[in-house]
């Protein structure tokens, strides 16, 4: 009995303290695990303040901002001063994200790199070091939290090499651990000698002891492939030859909403190099249906969740208004796992695979490569916000139209922070109401036939005097060029101290005359606005004045003045010796574009000649227009291109045709002269009013004189004063040989022999009645010269100061007299001189009576020898034999679009639409018109809404690269011509480019920036998603090499090389099958290839500092494709080889950067920690100082990683106008003085236990 | 298993054997006779002596007192787990909290220094009023931060401005213990890295 109460109560209590013990150690076991999951806040935190540190300290010292770039594993913080020796200041400091006994160090190159490198027994010295990609084996598959190592060359540009350790491939992550203290310090430890399990722990005492350690390393998810932003790029670019090749890109436009084709769209990054083996092993395929077609990447754009097949296939077909492609809808991925599945659910509510090859192991193997949240910033070097390059509209006054569609909407959303305070209360509602940073103009015009109001592209000054916000950013801009560069040091106006402002302006004026500048589709827009006018005056935009400085605007400017003497009285009763009794002199504008593109433009200019009184010939005045009341003005008006019959006319090119110096502008079918007479506005307004008399002589003295040339818009406001020089000169005496065929002559009512001739009665006589009377062209053409007269012109000049580089005279107010370098007589008098830019294939002015100058005959040479072809001869003055810049090194110049001459232009946005978008010359209609639009029909001068996409027109501040920066040059009076903003590395002049001085040309692009807004809003206010680190070096871990998403971003893009041996043919397709390509494959390898650059950098213990860097890296092509053969090519011998690639325009050796500088960045906004905590007990049997792996305990770890990302509010109301100088946020500092950086929030995204 | 499907028969009978104590104590499962529960002797008919109920007693309180012994040990264990829990999901309450106040108006989380934190039985944060501690206090946590930031390991002091070293002491003494917060024994203490993440 007593044994039974007490065996039952000493059950019961057992029972009880056996529940308790179990209970004990689950709740001992749950703070443990708490414990860990905090320490694993600590670690992240740890990394968050490393992080907020490296980024918001900058602008400590005003003296000396600082500037910051990541990488896997480090960002690293540069000042601005100390960079003048070799352009790149020395390193302020490097934050470590990983766990390591230095967490900040203040130098960090080589050496030190490379001792960061674990000992080869870092495996057993536990206490010391952890793998935290340690694998765990389940099932008999090992598993593993950070990088699953794919197989050798499965993902391209990955592998493992000399793996610490072991020296071999195994892809171990060691780091130190870190061990926190009782008392919450953060402490490193150190070996203790002769043990390798235990560590002292500085600071660790008994009332102290460790209670726990992290061990973690960011990874940067900038370096990966954003699986929401990248699908599978197929090459498409301007075309720039006329190649079968070239016509195809012409052709094959890509769709709207084909982003997949758009150059520097984030979709044209290629997730083949991460997929695409696991995809087509065994003979798989990518193909893909859809019911608008198959591509062969049609699997990728499946994946993608705003990418759908369709459009172009792969740049297959021209794409109609049915192949426009609808948006795929599918919501974006949270995370890479979800790309297992497709987006829509079955009908069971199941989720269905996405591809049966994209199986869990594929997921497991790709997560090192693949991410779904990458975002970089999209601030300057200073944290301040970057220009978008996109134009708005101004917010008119309230009851107006806001001429703002839905992209304009989005983009002018996010070029603005904060909120506007001196916004009125009327503002509207659905518009950005930030300060914004995107230059606007003031007014747009609507396409509607008959009534457009008035757009400010006819106004030099009203979208810079009328818009404040555009002074306000001008002058924001002058202040960062003003400014030492953080990173690189030096400042753009101490390299350009008479150029600066003016390089400002020609980038206000690209943004604002050449981009989004003729009209949007009407059928898929809203509202429908033109910047340019529509119609007559078709094209045509006024540069902008600001200050002192000039634009380019869409206008013209003096390529020539031609004085033409001609014979007004003749005697041919002797015909093998006709005799000139009386002539003549009238002058000729030659007019010069410098903004050539795709879309057409029509004349519409005044021009205004004066001090041409005075000239004389043998002492007698030559009388011109010497009458009451002519100040020599003449109004251009003149629609070139609207009737198909005058085809030819069709105005796209760089030199138009001065038919407006004759011809009446146009309605209907007109082509009337202009009115007889000899005042302003009339026939002979610049021509003698009286014959001179030369009979008996066979020369004449020309006495010279300088003409002002005034270009006008057609309110008279004053665009550019041109002093054009004339020279005394000994001319011929215009003669007649053989016969005078001239049009219009008038024999003598008593001696037929005796003719009178009139210039006027030539194209009067000429002229064909009625219908017919349209085509000016031809009667132009044969006309405007005859042979015999004396043509005296004067042309830009190929030497002395303009080298023949037409954009130093275009950007000018005024040529004065002093500067009569710019202007140079031509060294012949028979009329080769004049030339326009028609069909190639038709020659120019007549050379006798039965042929005309061929082309080649009129114009020079922009590659030093090069025997140009008819079709292919540049545009620029005859006696040019290669464009020289200011060390005589080989110039910056332009390849033409499509089939158009190469000169000096300035690289236009493309506007190019599927209806007679290119190669249109000569052939049709110089419009982008599109008629399918219906209502307007052939007058619809619009663009079609097939193709129009802001992000198709212009993708970076690459396309600034045509800008000239020594319109005035370093010292007064000298200019340098063919010297333009530089974003390649390997100039025509090779290192002679002053481009290439510190700071580099290529830092300038870091001030822009071009909103992503389709497929959705990839950037958010300034930053955006899917951008590329260029640091792809991780560290510490130096042994894993992932370039895999350099790899990605290089494989949908070309560059271009056009050899010399091209020369006879790349303008020159006239049948379809020659099959030359000029479009390259870029080399990504790294050992000879494009990557070799960036091997370079890393080995040298430095990273990219600025994403514009990549402009400093030379593009490898892979040259084993053909024709045309071309040499091999590596990374190191590119210089030499570009040698034989001088055909190669400036703009098209930077066309490839425009393509990869926006899919570049060197800092992230997301990083992704992975951590690997313990908590600790410490026994009391050991050292207290020490840590004892044997001896000591482990109470829980926690294994995984969390995913974090900065951010800002853009409508944090405190957000200050980073462009002003007053301190409109009160917060003690002018706004202009602050950085965004200090207005980042983190959040984070995604927490994830490694738990297999 | 299902705790909630029905066992199938072989359980059942597994079951229900070890409800009748078979397998379990044979001993029990002999079946008793009255007499074997009677106090009085069976040889002799007659009741025990003084000595042998003295001597039963003495066995029966020194067994009852040496398990019972054990049961204030076994409820400290008791409440140090259920300390445990509360402890650590209060710890977990205050860190979220420091975590998502807004450094700058909290002084960069100084204005939390010292202040308390009360919390009832199951971890439920009480809300005091006038600074005294609410009815139903089981817990109070009291936070320290640091006010300068911590320094990390580095070859030159690299104090970290975004981070601050938070202290949570967390004990369930009443607010007379003078030497609650003081005293190792009386709190626990956890201890963490609190980063700026607010603007």
């Amino acid at each position: 009995m007593v044994l039974m109460v007490l065996v039952l109560i000493t059950v019961l209590v057992v029972g009880f303290l056996s529940l308790v013990t179990t209970e004990r150690q689950a709740s001992s076991g749950y703070a443990e695990g708490n414990r860990s999951r905090m320490l694993s806040d600590s670690a992240i935190n740890l990394v968050i303040g490393q992080i907020r540190q490296a980024t918001e300290t900058l602008n400590t010292d005003p003296a000396n901002p600082k500037t910051w770039a990541s990488q896997p594993g480090m960002i690293r913080v540069y000042g601005s001063t100390g960079g003048a020796a070799n352009g790149r200041t020395p390193l302020s400091a490097a934050y470590k994200l990983y766990s390591s006994d230095q967490m900040r160090v203040a130098t960090f190159g080589a050496s030190e790199a490379n001792a960061e490198v674990p000992p080869a027994n870092w495996s057993a010295q536990r206490a010391l070091y952890t793998d935290l990609n340690e694998p765990v084996e389940v099932q008999g598959r090992k598993h593993y939290p950070v990088l699953e190592p794919p197989a050798v060359g499965e993902v391209e540009g990955y592998e493992v090499v000399n793996a610490p350790g072991t020296g071999g491939s195994e892809p171990v992550m060691p780091v130190k651990w870190l061990y926190l203290l009782r008392d919450g310090t953060v402490a490193a430890a150190t070996a203790v000698a002769g043990s390798d399990a235990k560590v002292t722990v500085t600071g660790a005492s008994a009332d102290n002891p460790v209670v726990g350690r992290m061990a973690f390393w960011t990874d940067d998810e900038s370096s990966k492939v954003n699986i929401n932003t990248a699908s599978e790029g197929v090459f498409w670019d301007i075309p720039r030859a006329n190649t079968v090749a070239e016509r195809r890109l012409g052709n094959y436009l890509p769709a709207r909403n084909e982003f997949q084709r758009y150059p520097g769209h984030p979709a044209t990054t290629s997730l083949s190099v991460v997929l695409g083996k696991y995809f087509t092993s065994g003979g798989g395929s990518t193909t893909g249906n859809t019911t608008d077609g198959t591509s062969q990447y049609g699997l990728y754009y499946d994946l993608a969740p705003r990418v759908a097949t369709g459009g172009s296939l792969d740049g297959s077909r021209t794409p109609t208004g049915a192949m426009v492609i609808t948006k795929d809808q599918d919501r974006l991925y949270a995370t890479v796992d979800e790309y297992f599945f497709k987006n829509a659910a079955l009908a069971n509510g199941r989720r269905e695979v996405s591809s049966a090859r994209l199986n869990p192991e594929v997921l497991a193997k790709t997560q090192f490569f693949l991410t779904a949240q990458s975002r970089a910033p999209e601030v300057t070097l200073f944290n301040t916000p970057r220009i978008s390059l996109w134009p708005l509209q101004t917010v008119q006054s309230a009851g107006s139209t806001t001429a703002r569609n839905a992209y304009d909407k989005l983009i002018a959303f996010c070029t603005s922070l904060g909120r506007d305070k001196a916004l009125p209360a009327t503002y509207p509602a659905d518009q950005a109401t930030g300060y914004s940073y995107a230059f606007q103009r003031k007014q747009v015009t609507h396409l509607v036939a008959a009534n457009p109001s008035s757009p400010s592209s006819a106004s030099a000054t009203a979208d810079w005097a009328q818009v404040p916000r555009n002074q306000v950013l001008y002058s924001y801009l002058q202040r960062l060029t003003d400014r030492e560069i953080p990173g690189f040091g030096g400042s753009f106006n101490a390299k350009y101290p008479n150029d600066r402002d003016q390089i400002l302006t020609e980038c206000f004026d690209y943004t604002r005359s050449l981009v989004n500048a003729i009209s949007t589709p009407q059928k898929n827009l809203v509202p429908h606005y033109s910047y340019s006018p529509y119609y007559y005056d078709f094209g045509v935009i006024a540069p902008i004045k600001i200050n002192n400085t000039a634009g380019m605007g869409r206008f013209f400017t003096v390529a020539q003045a031609a004085l033409i003497f001609y014979p007004t009285r003749v005697d041919s009763t002797n015909s093998s010796d006709i005799k000139t009794l009386a002539m003549r002199a009238r002058l000729v504008i030659q007019p010069y574009c410098i903004s050539p593109g795709q879309s057409a433009f029509n004349q519409k200019y005044q021009l205004q000649v004066s001090d041409i009184k005075g000239f004389k010939a043998d002492d007698a005045s030559l009388q011109m227009s010497d009458v009451t009341g002519n100040t020599g003005l003449l109004n251009v008006n003149f629609n070139e291109g609207y009737y198909t019959a005058d085809s030819w006319l069709a105005n796209k090119t760089a030199l138009p045709s001065p038919a407006g110096q004759f011809f009446k502008y146009r309605s209907g079918f007109g082509g009337d002269l202009i009115s007889a007479g000899t005042g302003n506005h009339q026939f002979d307004v610049w021509a003698s009013v009286g014959d001179v008399n030369v009979a008996g002589k066979t020369t004449f003295s020309f006495a010279g004189g300088t003409a002002t040339v005034k270009v006008n818009l057609l309110d008279g406001t004053n665009i550019q004063t041109l002093k054009i020089h004339f020279p005394n000169q000994t001319l011929p005496v215009p003669k007649r040989v053989g016969a005078v065929n001239d049009a219009g002559k008038v024999p003598d009512p008593d001696n037929a022999k005796l003719l009178t001739l009139n210039y006027r009665e030539r194209f009067n006589a000429s002229l064909p009645a009625g219908t017919a009377r349209v085509n000016t062209a031809q009667i132009l053409m044969n006309n405007l010269v005859y042979p015999g007269d004396t043509v005296y012109g004067i042309t830009v000049n190929p030497g002395d100061k303009a080298r023949g580089d037409m954009r130093l005279v275009a950007m000018r107010s005024t040529v004065d007299a002093a500067d009569k370098d710019y202007y140079a007589p031509h060294p012949s008098y028979n009329g080769a001189s004049l030339r326009v830019g028609f069909d190639p294939t038709r020659g120019q002015f007549r050379k006798d009576w039965t042929q005309n100058f061929k082309n080649a005959e009129t114009g020079g040479r922009l590659v030093e020898g090069l025997a140009y072809p008819e079709s292919a001869v540049p545009f620029v003055p005859v006696s040019l034999n290669g464009a020289k810049n200011q060390y005589d090194a080989p110039g910056d110049w332009d390849t033409g679009y499509d089939l158009q001459e190469d000169g000096p232009y300035v690289n236009k946005a493309d506007e190019g639409a599927t209806n007679r978008g290119y190669f249109s010359r000569g052939l049709s209609l110089g419009y982008v018109a599109s008629f399918a639009d219906g209502a307007n029909g052939s007058q619809a001068a619009e663009t079609d809404n097939i193709t129009y996409s802001p992000n198709r027109q212009i993708a970076s501040a690459v396309m600034f690269g045509s800008l000239p920066t020594g319109v005035n040059g370093k010292t007064a009076g000298k200019p340098e011509p063919w010297q333009t903003l530089l974003f390649t590395p390997q100039p025509a002049a090779g290192t002679q480019h002053y481009g290439l001085r510190f700071p580099q040309d290529h830092l300038w692009l870091d001030l822009f920036w071009m909103p992503i807004v389709e497929p959705y809003a990839i950037s958010e206010p300034f930053s955006t998603a899917g951008k590329i680190n260029m640091n792809y070096e991780i560290m510490p871990f130096r042994h894993v090499k992932r370039r895999t998403a350099l790899h990605a971003l290089l494989k949908g893009t070309s560059m271009t090389a056009i050899p010399d041996t091209e020369v006879a043919n790349y303008k020159s397709q006239t049948g379809t099958t020659y099959a030359a390509n000029y479009r390259l494959e870029i080399d990504p390898d790294h050992l000879n290839g494009t990557l070799k650059g960036f091997e370079n950098r890393f080995a040298s213990g430095d990273i990219f500092r600025s994403a514009t860097e990549i402009c400093a890296i030379a593009l490898v092509p892979r040259t084993n494709a053909g024709p045309p053969s071309y040499p091999a090519a590596s990374y190191s011998t590119m210089e030499t080889w570009w040698g034989t690639h001088r055909l190669t325009g400036d703009n098209l050796r930077e066309a490839p950067y425009n393509q990869l500088y926006p899919r570049l960045t060197t800092r992230s906004n997301t990083y992704n920690i992975h951590l690997r905590v313990q908590s600790l007990k410490k026994s009391r049997a050991g050292n207290p100082a020490e840590w004892d792996e044997d001896l000591d305990l482990v109470g829980s770890e926690y294994r995984g990683s969390c995913l974090i990302e900065r951010y800002v509010d853009p409508n944090d109301p405190e957000l200050p106008d980073f462009a002003s100088p007053n301190d409109l946020n009160a917060n003690g500092t002018a706004d202009n003085e602050e950085t965004l950086d200090q207005y980042y929030q983190y959040r984070i995204i995604q927490r994830r236990q490694f738990s297999p | 298993m299902n705790p909630i499907a029905p066992l199938p028969h072989a359980a059942v009978d597994q079951v229900a054997n070890r409800r009748s104590g078979a397998r379990l104590f044979p001993l029990m499962a002999k079946r008793l006779r009255p007499q074997d529960l009677s106090l009085v002797s069976p040889r002799s008919g007659r009741g025990f002596s003084l000595v042998e109920v003295t001597l039963a007693m003495a066995i029966v309180s020194f067994g009852v007192l040496s398990v019972v012994s054990t049961m204030p040990g076994g409820m400290e264990m008791l409440r140090n787990s259920v300390n445990d829990t509360v402890e650590s999901r209060i710890a977990q309450e205050v860190l979220a909290k420091l975590q998502g106040s807004d450094w700058s108006d909290t002084a960069n989380l100084a204005s939390y220094d010292g202040s308390l934190c009360y919390f009832d039985a199951q971890g439920n944060e009480l809300h005091a009023t006038g600074g005294a501690a609410p009815d139903w206090t089981v817990f109070t946590a009291r936070i320290a931060v640091s006010n300068t930031p911590p320094a990390l390991p580095a070859a030159t002091a690299a104090p970290s401005d975004y981070l601050r070293q938070v202290r949570i002491c967390i004990t369930d003494q009443p607010a007379t213990s003078a030497d609650r917060f003081t005293n190792a024994r009386k709190h626990r203490q956890v201890c963490t890295l609190a980063a700026k993440t607010s603007r």
